[in-house]
């Protein structure tokens, strides 16, 4: 009953009307399938996430590719919030939802989910997040920043398998649920904080 | 023309072997590595070359000119290449000298697909004010976890010998570099 969809999800979100039409407005997407979805979950089910994920552990990680701070995969986390959302993440219901909006066939045993967090001059370039398994990216918002902050979502537009230019923009707004399809063209990146603002987000992959 | 300090037999042994001391990667950097009077002029001629975008952004984000021959010659002295040999102990031959310049949002990535084979970088820093939480390290790597960064500096000659599987990338310029640019003459040998 606790991974019952109206008890996390807003209802907005949940008549059988509004998901045929995200799932048409998914697969339509450009530059690939996509969706962002704002005040996604209910407020009594985000904060306690929200303030579960900030006594998290972060850690800095940098690379050619990145710089940003990482919490381990939340499978190891204690925090009842977190073990609460990973395990309706996983859940048959909200499974069958994103099913529903996205036409994949979601694997309920394998699942990534990690807290995330861009500070000021923290960036994850041009990349596509192909790996074996993975079918949806997903991000969780939970915090906002404004246009200009940098920290934006930056889904690509492509050409010849290469990316090119930048098609949209997603600015993080705290509760918003975004994801995209994983595929050879989901080329996107995460453009450099440039204030001193933190973006947050817990996020990771669905398997397929 | 080469800074007179570094021109000292005794001390170009010196050089050599702190060049060794590392051994999965020799490398050293001098600085004022040209007289102080001839430094920026050399600068200013190399920012006023004509730069190419050369973009792809799974690789690589710069601008690069060609080096003209009397450059060239000026980076590239007799004094400068009896340097060289002093260091890596060989023969030096440049090859594929180029000018590269970093602003804002540039990079180069590291790239599974084409690691180069192993020879010796010789880089000519003529890097500018770049603030050091303004990223564009030079950073190489050997595949196994281990790195060195060399950070920005004017008028620094850096020489790294690259083994089997070293590559090496410049760390993303962030917001801080904004009207600064990250510039230094590349070659191998």
């Amino acid at each position: 009953m606790a991974d019952n969809l109206s008890s996390w999800i807003s209802p907005s979100y949940l008549s059988s009307t509004t998901q045929k039409k995200l799932a048409k407005d998914f697969s339509h997407a450009k530059p690939f399938p996509y969706l962002v979805l704002p005040d996604f979950l209910l407020e009594e089910k985000l904060t306690p996430i929200r303030s579960a994920l900030l006594k998290e552990s972060f850690v800095k990680k940098e690379s050619d590719l990145f710089k940003l701070s990482q919490t381990q995969d939340i499978i190891g986390t204690k925090q009842q919030p977190l073990k609460l959302f990973r395990s309706f993440l996983l859940s048959k219901p909200f499974l069958s939802y994103m099913t529903s909006l996205t036409s994949f066939s979601f694997s309920s045993k394998a699942i990534d989910l990690h807290g995330s967090l861009y500070q000021d001059t923290d960036f994850l370039l041009w990349h596509d997040d192909q790996l074996e398994g993975r079918k949806i990216a997903f991000l969780l918002y939970l915090s906002d920043l404004k246009n200009g902050d940098g920290g934006t979502l930056n889904l690509l537009n492509s050409k010849s398998g290469k990316p090119t230019n930048i098609a949209t923009r997603i600015i993080p707004q705290s509760n918003t649920f975004a994801f995209f399809e994983v595929s050879s063209l989901s080329f996107h990146e995460v453009e450099e904080v440039v204030v001193k603002t933190d973006r947050l987000a817990l996020g990771g992959w669905l398997h397929g | 023309m080469v800074s007179p300090s570094y021109l000292s037999r005794q001390l170009q042994q010196q050089m050599r072997a702190a060049f060794l001391q590392n051994k999965e990667l020799p490398s050293i950097q001098l600085q004022q590595i040209f007289p102080a009077t001839l430094a920026p002029k050399l600068a200013a001629q190399l920012a006023s070359l004509s730069f190419a975008q050369n973009k792809d952004p799974l690789h690589h984000s710069y601008r690069e000119a060609a080096l003209p021959p009397t450059l060239q010659q000026q980076l590239f002295s007799s004094e400068m290449i009896s340097l060289l040999n002093a260091i890596v102990g060989t023969q030096a031959v440049i090859k594929d000298p180029k000018v590269l310049l970093f602003s804002w949002k540039d990079y180069t990535l590291l790239h599974d697909e084409h690691i180069p084979k192993p020879g010796i970088d010789v880089i000519l820093d003529f890097t500018i004010d770049l603030p050091q939480h303004a990223g564009g390290s030079l950073v190489y790597v050997d595949g196994t976890g281990e790195y060195t960064k060399l950070s920005p500096s004017f008028n620094t000659l850096i020489v790294v010998q690259r083994k089997k599987g070293v590559q090496s990338f410049l760390q993303y310029l962030n917001h801080y570099s904004k009207g600064k640019k990250r510039l230094f003459g590349i070659c191998t040998t």
